[in-house]
């Protein structure tokens, strides 16, 4: 009896301490199974945030490039004024065929020509439109930077009258050739315009000017004898000599002092070119067409629509010394069949 | 008893969780919707942007703009040269290189025409390459059309026509 009734009480206590464990696997089980969901349901939230953040991230990006395509072709058409923009504070990079912010790449049209350093931050962005004519109007050429750009002019051959074409909203500075090592730094982008009087190579920096990165200074210089504009990089206290372009007209000497390189500046160059070539073409026909209307009269002999073919064929050749100097002398032909034309009150060839 | 318990809370918990699963539903439908609305919107907005950026590009176009006969560095605003449209539109169209590369970069799917409004006379259509889509933006712009041989200005309207 006793052992039966000990027996019972023994499986009772079994049966409590069966119970006992299930209740604590079945509350650490819930506790299991909110961490689980609750962590999926921040993992959702999480990756959701994130995923909004970046859309909003390109949609920014977006926005900023296509408003910068806009002001583009708006200050592209107002030449010889100088806009200053207010942007967001991003950095926005420049090359010659793409605009980009952040992992936003957009192309810029082959018929934009824009000269730019290669990036642009801060909240204000001067914009300025030069008109290239050879002598006919062939191009606008859209030149961008910042307060934060220096453009220091070595004031020699003709340095003056460039620096007085500059607006005043844009950073700049002459200084005479003796005076260049005393330049001290002053936070800013430095960019050195020289006009061959001294070459560069032969200057040495301050040690202000020394400490700067180098990426943060670069020089050209123009030797108008040539038509060429060396491209130089600040090694030290020093300028080394990184490669050469042609240039036509003030415009480009103005554009290679905006250009964040020499890869960016050819290549915007060439476009130029091409467009030459467009527009030549037209006048060419445009000629023929003028020569067409006045045979018999005595216009007729100061019609020439060769000149404008050779104008084409130069153009349309790799852009060096010979090239630009030969559209040089054609343009020096042009305006003087131009002006005879304008003095027998016939229609100009431009 | 105590499995009919628990197979009831089991169920509250569920249900619970489908409806909080439901809400997010309808949230990021709705959220989509507004998305894409608002897409739409920019592209709508974007579109009627690039239609004014081209007017505006041929507006200023060099290949058309007439200079002044006593300078050929003042360009007139708004004012064509009548035998640079003749020729532009006669390089455009032999040029086939010309009107697929350089000049679709510049205008896309568009038809580019001036009309000679003053006196009436004539149209010419200088670029066309049409989408094949029917929805376009059109925009007028009155334009002065210069003739250099007779020294006549007529009055004209530029027509573009941007497809999407």
């Amino acid at each position: 009896m006793l052992n039966i009734f000990g027996l019972s009480i023994l499986l009772k206590k079994q049966d409590y301490k069966m119970k006992s464990k299930k209740g604590v696997i079945s509350v650490q089980f819930n506790w299991i199974f909110i961490l689980i969901i609750g962590v999926l349901i921040l993992l959702f939230f999480g990756s959701f945030v994130v995923k909004l953040k970046n859309n909003s991230d390109i949609t920014i990006a977006n926005t900023i490039i296509t408003n910068m395509q806009t002001i583009m072709t708006g200050a592209e058409v107002s030449t010889k004024t100088i806009t200053p923009i207010k942007i967001p504070d991003r950095e926005i990079r420049f090359s010659c065929d793409f605009i980009s912010v952040g992992d936003i790449e957009k192309e810029i049209t082959k018929n934009k020509i824009v000269f730019s350093p290669e990036s642009i931050k801060g909240r204000t962005l001067l914009t300025w439109a030069l008109d290239w004519n050879t002598p006919y109007h062939v191009s606008n050429f859209l030149c961008l930077t910042t307060p934060n750009y220096k453009y220091i002019f070595i004031n020699s051959g003709d340095a003056q009258e460039l620096y007085n074409s500059l607006p005043s909203k844009i950073t700049k500075d002459i200084v005479k050739p003796d005076d260049i090592s005393s330049i001290k730094d002053t936070g800013n982008y430095l960019k050195f315009v020289f006009f061959n009087n001294p070459k560069p190579e032969d200057v040495t920096l301050s040690s202000s000017i020394k400490s700067v990165s180098d990426k943060e200074v670069s020089a050209i210089n123009v030797i108008s004898g040539t038509n060429e504009i060396e491209f130089y990089e600040k090694k030290g206290a020093k300028f080394k000599l990184s490669g050469t372009a042609g240039y036509l007209g003030d415009p480009m000497i103005l554009g290679a002092m905006f250009s964040g390189n020499l890869v960016d500046y050819k290549c915007n160059v060439e476009k130029a070119f091409n467009k030459l070539s467009i527009v030549s073409m037209i006048y060419e026909k445009r000629t023929e067409y003028l020569q067409d209307l006045y045979v018999g009269r005595s216009c007729i002999s100061y019609y020439d629509s060769s000149i404008f073919s050779n104008i084409i064929i130069d153009s349309k050749r790799e852009i060096n010394t010979n090239s630009i100097q030969s559209i040089n002398s054609t343009i020096d032909n042009l305006k003087l069949k131009n002006k005879n034309l304008q003095s027998y009150s016939c229609p100009t060839m431009y | 008893m105590k499995t009919k318990k628990a197979q009831i809370k089991m169920f509250e918990t569920i249900a619970v969780l489908l409806i909080f699963f439901v809400l997010i539903a309808f949230g990021l439908i709705f959220y989509s919707k507004v998305q894409r609305d608002s897409i739409q919107g920019t592209g709508k907005e974007y579109f009627n942007l690039k239609a004014i950026q081209t007017a505006q590009l041929v507006s200023f176009l060099p290949e058309l703009q007439c200079t002044s006969p006593t300078s050929a560095n003042i360009i007139g605003d708004d004012c064509f040269d009548v035998f640079k449209i003749i020729a532009l539109k006669d390089i455009i169209e032999d040029n086939s290189k010309l009107k697929d590369g350089y000049y679709f970069d510049l205008f896309g799917f568009s038809k580019i025409t001036v009309e000679q409004i003053y006196p009436l006379g004539k149209k010419w259509v200088i670029y066309n390459k049409s989408s094949g889509k029917s929805s376009k933006s059109s925009l007028q712009i009155p334009v002065l059309i210069y003739n250099a041989s007779s020294r006549e200005n007529y009055f004209g309207v530029l027509n573009i026509d941007v497809y999407k």
